[in-house]
């Protein structure tokens, strides 16, 4: 093949140089924070003057991340854990079941990732005052579930609609009632995309500033917010250090998935769930 | 009654007999996605609709009906120039981002190693993972006119000044072009991957360059694909709150901002019409993208 | 014999589409049932009302006498072998035949023992614990087969189970069904579109058609006496043309196709109008075979088609030339003719079927 070359052509030779280059451009934010965390001053500057933990050790001593940070975890498990039951059952319904004007439906249950974020914030802030409950923890939980739902069903109606139907008819022919019938056939079959849509949901939620932002009190941030906020009137490396545990957070988390799902299996399943998202979105 | 043609593969006949019930699985297993649905999304909407109609005079909020402030956005030429300059940054963050993918998501697919090509593709998505705020932070760091960019162009002498890239729209373009990047390498990725190999075979066969094979194959069979991840791109820059909040130092004000600042200040009218532009400028995009598909498709 | 399963005037629609078109028959207790016809037929349908996946829209479906109008697939006396075996990916092969047992709360010992009895019963005993992705499809086949019996089902209920295996495999399985079927005594009731399967394994046979049973039966009488041109058709590889009938009484008729005339046996609806004769390739005889027979002609072989055991002869018959195919046993003791050659084809009086030309409903 003309391809194959033993010298690979200039245009191979620079679709690799610019592959470098951009992988560069999508590392290079997340390296110089890291770096920077570890900076000796208070105010930015390339290459670093000198290097300290003092910036990790002004985080310890910082209880409003620490709280928020808490606080941002068990909102995103209590959201992932309800839209992932309620989104799980709804895309059961629309992939089993003949139901008029389905395609409408699911339509509208995703429509919620086309919306801007902000207008929804706003709007759910406006609502929230109005009936009342601005204050009450399960306006957030409720708010992030919507934010989330979305996601699940995109992912978990894609793998359903793979799923081979004959399994619960064999199950059922077998003396399984339904729900037993779904525990033991269906829920395994979906199992790993029930893990994707709820790691999605996990992050989707812990990343929450716009729809978040006026619904929280100040004494009761989430972290992201908390980390927005303090990046308005700090610049120091404090920020740096937060990020860079975040970071760390984050590499652990793809390494757990890729050994769980097999190497190099999780950017492929990741996609999987942006594409189920995406196709739903033009449509 | 449309409830009764709810059920799984029933006939019309049978529907007397077995399917009086037929619909309620469905219905049940659906109700508290409905129910979470009109709580806080449909009713939060209905009711910044409703606010988008009232007006804000002398500090207060007047709950009278009203289009004034609609036609304050139509007609003040402040507002005029938000909406403007929130579709330009989106314009271009969107032909920025891209530039940038395309090429990526083509070097992902000629990639012949599978390692190489898994190891990018962990490159290229697993930022998503990583909070906007941690990464809108990186690019002020990044861009700080004693930043590393900065540097790295003083010591190769391309420069004498720093280059204010940050804290105006070149950082906040620069950085939303980062965070929407595997937005758009994917769809393209997925477009390239389906695409039949013999089909730039038999190009190839036919005594087309590598040049024709990419202008008169690749490119149009890819077209719909890149579409697509223009049209996220778009339509997630148009939403942008948080990195043009970072990067932007106050001086960039997109209509996201102007929403968060307009509730901020009390003032639930402008803060829901700018909204309602918003939403109108979303639905337009996903509207007209969705026919520039289906026109990249056809061909 | 008692019958297991019966249906009485059995009618399904799917939409305005009549998928299954007033069928009745009865299945006896014990016996190898098959259904058999093209695909979109209607049989798979059958089955699966009976097994109760579809309901039927008009009719009664009784099963071990009982009615099976509101009941649910899982509380049927019957099991079934699917399509494509629906083998649970995420259970070992034990798991697999436990599941049914499972479900019932049998205690962990009996399920144990009455698993390895099926697993012995197809020969998987050593297979107990591997994941049906790594079997193969024989096997994956006596799975889904131990799966269902396992349950002791009154009716066990097979949708074409054998269709994604490999010829060979395919006729070794018919052999085993056959063998498991008489071993364990249940009634099986068969789908298949493969005529040689429902002829291998049944002790009866029905023959559906767009909805209708078209003819029930042995598989010999179904064969050797067809009660219409599709049944003719679709069973064995038989000759059929256009013939005038000359005269018509008491079940036979004279029918003539160009120069060649010869008599055969009717079926209702057969007058002195044009007909269609039916002549199955094997009956034909060619040459010294031929002698002695009632209806012999002058044939010229116009082709030769060799199949190893046997040899196909395209033959023309009188002026205009009749074409028919001529199917002879070939074990090499005598060569084969060539095309070109003239030789002369007969065939016995009871060879000849005939069949009314309008199509008549059955």
């Amino acid at each position: 093949m003309r391809t194959r070359n033993r010298i690979p052509p200039l245009r191979h030779l620079l679709l690799a140089l610019f592959s470098v280059l951009a992988g560069l451009f999508i590392v290079s934010p997340l390296a110089v924070v890291v770096l920077n965390s570890f900076s000796s001053v208070a105010y930015n500057v390339f290459p670093p003057e000198g290097y300290s933990l003092r910036w990790y050790r002004n985080l310890a001593g910082q209880d409003a991340f620490y709280g928020a940070a808490v606080r941002s975890v068990v909102l995103a498990l209590v959201a992932t854990s309800v839209s992932l039951v309620v989104g799980t059952m709804a895309a059961y319904a629309l992939v089993r079941y003949r139901i008029p004007g389905s395609d409408m439906v699911k339509a509208f249950l995703l429509s919620p990732i086309v919306m801007p974020k902000i207008v929804l914030g706003v709007a759910l802030f406006m609502f929230f005052v109005e009936v009342g409950s601005l204050n009450s923890y399960w306006s957030l939980v409720v708010t992030h579930a919507v934010v989330t739902l979305p996601f699940v069903i995109a992912i978990l109606s894609a793998s359903l609609v793979s799923f081979d139907w004959t399994l619960q008819e064999a199950a059922m022919d077998l003396g399984a009632g339904p729900l037993y019938t779904f525990f033991r056939v269906v829920l395994p079959q979906i199992s790993v995309s029930m893990i994707v849509a709820a790691v999605f949901s996990f992050i989707i939620s812990f990343d929450q500033v716009e729809t978040t932002v006026f619904l929280v009190r100040p004494s009761s941030n989430t972290l992201p917010i908390e980390m927005f906020l303090y990046l308005q009137k700090w610049q120091d490396p404090t920020i740096a250090a937060l990020s860079t545990v975040l970071i760390g957070f984050a590499i652990v988390l793809v390494v757990i998935l890729t050994v769980l799902f097999g190497k190099g299996a999780l950017p492929t399943r990741l996609a999987a769930g942006q594409k189920a998202a995406q196709k739903e979105e033009s449509s | 009654m449309a409830a009764d043609l709810i059920g799984p593969r029933i006939g019309p006949a049978s529907k007397r007999r077995r399917g009086r019930l037929a619909w309620l699985p469905p219905l049940l297993l659906l109700a508290p996605t409905l129910c979470l649905m009109a709580y806080a999304f449909v009713l939060p909407l209905l009711t910044f609709f409703r606010f988008s109609f009232h007006k804000f005079e002398r500090g207060r909020l007047q709950e009278a009906f009203s289009l004034d402030t609609y036609r304050r956005f139509m007609f003040d030429e402040y507002y005029h120039a938000i909406i403007f300059d929130t579709l330009r940054m989106a314009g271009i963050v969107t032909v920025l981002s891209v530039l940038i993918g395309y090429p990526l998501a083509y070097a992902m697919w000629r990639i012949g190693r599978p390692a190489v090509q898994k190891w990018l593709a962990v490159l290229v998505f697993s930022p998503i993972i990583v909070s906007v705020v941690v990464r809108s932070y990186g690019w002020t760091v990044l861009l700080a006119d004693q930043g590393p960019v900065n540097y790295i162009l003083q010591r190769a002498g391309m420069i004498d000044d720093p280059l204010r890239l940050v804290y105006n729209l070149t950082g906040v373009l620069i950085s939303l072009a980062h965070v929407f990047l595997p937005f758009v390498v994917f769809p393209i990725y997925t477009s390239m991957v389906r695409l039949d190999p013999t089909i730039k075979e038999a190009a190839e066969d036919l005594g087309a360059g590598w040049w024709t094979v990419f202008r008169r194959v690749t490119l149009p069979l890819t077209l719909p694909g890149l579409v697509a991840g223009a049209q996220i791109c778009f339509t997630l820059a148009l939403g942008a709150f948080v990195t043009p909040s970072i990067l932007g130092g106050g001086r960039v004000l997109v209509l996201p901002l102007h929403v968060y600042r307009a509730t901020a200040d009390i003032n639930w009218p402008v803060a829901a019409v700018g909204g309602m532009v918003l939403l109108v400028l979303s639905l337009l995009t996903v509207a007209s993208f969705n026919r520039l598909l289906r026109y990249s498709e056809v061909r | 014999m008692s019958a297991d399963v019966e249906l009485v005037n059995v009618t399904k629609y799917f939409g305005d589409f009549k998928a299954v078109d007033d069928i009745t028959f009865s299945v006896d207790s014990g016996s190898f049932f098959s259904l058999l016809g093209p695909s979109g037929c209607g049989k798979s349908t059958t089955l699966r009302m009976a097994s109760g996946f579809e309901h039927p829209d008009q009719g009664e479906l009784r099963i071990a006498g009982l009615d099976m109008r509101n009941v649910s697939p899982y509380r049927r006396p019957t099991n079934m072998v699917f399509q494509r075996w629906a083998l649970f990916p995420h259970m070992s092969v034990f798991e697999n035949v436990a599941f049914g047992l499972k479900v019932e709360r049998l205690a962990g010992q009996e399920i144990r023992r009455r698993v390895g009895e099926l697993l012995e019963l197809v020969g998987l005993q050593e297979f107990a614990q591997r994941k049906p992705g790594q079997l193969s499809g024989g096997q994956m086949q006596r799975v889904a087969l131990a799966r269902a019996l396992v349950k002791r089902p009154k009716v066990l209920l097979l949708d074409e189970p054998l269709g994604a295996l490999d010829l060979k495999l395919r006729l070794q399985m018919q052999l085993e069904l056959k063998r498991i079927q008489q071993d364990v005594g249940t009634t099986f009731i068969y789908v298949t579109h493969d005529q040689g399967e429902a002829m291998t394994m049944s002790d009866r046979i029905a023959i559906m058609n767009e909805g209708r049973i078209e003819q029930m039966g042995t598989p010999q009488e179904i064969y050797d006496r067809p009660g219409s041109r599709f049944v003719a058709a679709f069973i064995g590889n038989t000759n059929l043309f256009d013939v005038e009938v000359e005269e018509v009484a008491d079940g036979r008729a004279v029918v003539r196709a160009g120069e060649i005339r010869f008599a055969g046996n009717t079926t209702p609806g057969v007058a002195l109008a044009p007909a269609q004769a039916s002549i199955r390739y094997e009956l034909i005889r060619i040459g010294a075979a031929s002698e002695g027979l009632p209806n012999r002609f002058e044939a010229r072989v116009r082709d030769v088609i060799f199949s190893g055991s046997s040899v196909q002869y395209v033959l023309q018959l009188g002026n205009p030339p009749l074409e028919v195919l001529a199917e002879v046993h070939y074990d090499g003791s005598q060569p084969l003719l060539s095309a070109g050659q003239v030789v002369t084809a007969g065939w016995s009086d009871q060879a000849a079927r005939l069949f009314p030309t309008a199509s008549v409903p059955a």
